[in-house]
């Protein structure tokens, strides 16, 4: 009731504190959308490395397609000898009736790419890709150390 | 009633007031902080577009990649493409896409036009076999600059790949 009878007003501080959160409405607001900018910068990074990479692996499939396609009648054995002296990264590993020719290329950013091409003697689409697939970087924390802890006995 | 009419004429009595001075300073440094706060504001909401603009270019830059690989040429977005030139003899080709703001696919005609989808390919056939070794290029630009923007025409986004598919010809581009 005594408040209610006063006189006294308040304004200033109302204004001030108004304008204040206003203020720091303002600013929050603006963090927040560039945070979300500079995730979609770095996703568009991502694509662009993405896409350079890949660009590789199709450069190195057209590569394979033109040894593969002019020695299409050689000897089974003989082909797999040419596909191994293309590069030193290839590993082929033998499946029933043919060969899987795989190869693994990185990126400036330690981005991985996995190709697998499969080699068929007997299909009529000789030779397809099996896989093309970005592969999970693994890495370490550095300086991470683990203590030991004691487990209480509730014995 | 009696009691707010007592009120009002304390209030007139008071001669207890504001300086000059002092309502300049308190209007001036009130209209600083607003400015200020506004311009705050103004700023969220400008780098909420261009986000969101460069988020909707990757996304429909991937699409058209994605698209010519897999061959729909009369799908969307590329059967929108306007031809600017196809040269199937020495294999490229350059092509056009025209978005409004809401990106769907208009004409470069159109006055609400804003965004544009560049698309060159270029590549040697293989010999041997029925398919081409490409070098794509996309580039998606905003045809209007931004509201505080410097650039005319800002890029919003540009990638560039090799793409490995069937030799195109001409029946096949929309």
């Amino acid at each position: 009731m005594k408040l209610l009878k006063n006189e006294k007003g308040s304004s200033s501080i109302l204004v001030i504190l108004s304008f204040l959160m206003l203020g720091i409405f303002s600013v929050l607001g603006m963090m927040s959308s560039y945070s979300d900018y500079k995730l979609a910068l770095k996703n568009a990074s991502w694509n662009q490395q993405y896409d350079r990479l890949q660009g590789e692996v199709y450069s190195f499939v057209s590569d394979m397609d033109a040894v593969l396609i002019k020695n299409e009648d050689a000897a089974f054995e003989s082909l797999k000898e040419m596909v191994i002296e293309m590069d030193d990264e290839i590993v082929v590993s033998d499946i029933l009736n043919g060969f899987i020719i795989a190869r693994e290329f990185e990126g400036e950013s330690g981005k991985l790419i996995r190709l697998e091409m499969a080699y068929m003697s007997s299909s009529p689409d000789r030779y397809h890709i099996k896989m093309i697939k970005e592969i999970p970087v693994i890495f370490t924390y550095e300086e991470l150390e683990f203590t030991d802890v004691e487990v209480p006995n509730n014995d | 009633m009696i009691w707010f009419l007592k009120k009002t004429k304390k209030s007139i009595n008071n001669r207890f007031g504001f300086t000059l001075a002092e309502l300049i300073i308190s209007v001036g440094t009130l209209a600083i902080v607003g400015i200020l706060t506004i311009q705050f504001f103004l700023s969220a909401k400008d780098i909420n577009i261009r986000s969101s603009e460069l988020d909707h270019s990757v996304y429909l830059t991937n699409t058209i990649i994605e698209s010519i690989k897999a061959d729909l040429w009369d799908r969307y977005p590329l059967d929108a493409i306007s031809p600017n030139s196809i040269e199937t003899n020495n294999q490229s080709f350059e092509g056009y896409i025209f978005f409004n703001k809401d990106w769907q696919i208009t004409s470069a005609t159109d006055p609400r036009a804003l965004f544009e989808a560049a698309i060159f390919l270029s590549g040697q056939a293989n010999e041997l076999g029925d398919r081409t070794l490409y070098d794509i290029s996309i580039e998606i630009k905003r045809i209007k600059p931004y509201f505080r923007g410097n650039e005319s025409q800002p890029v919003l986004y540009a990638t560039d790949t090799k793409i490995y598919i069937e030799t195109l010809k001409e029946d096949l581009l929309p």
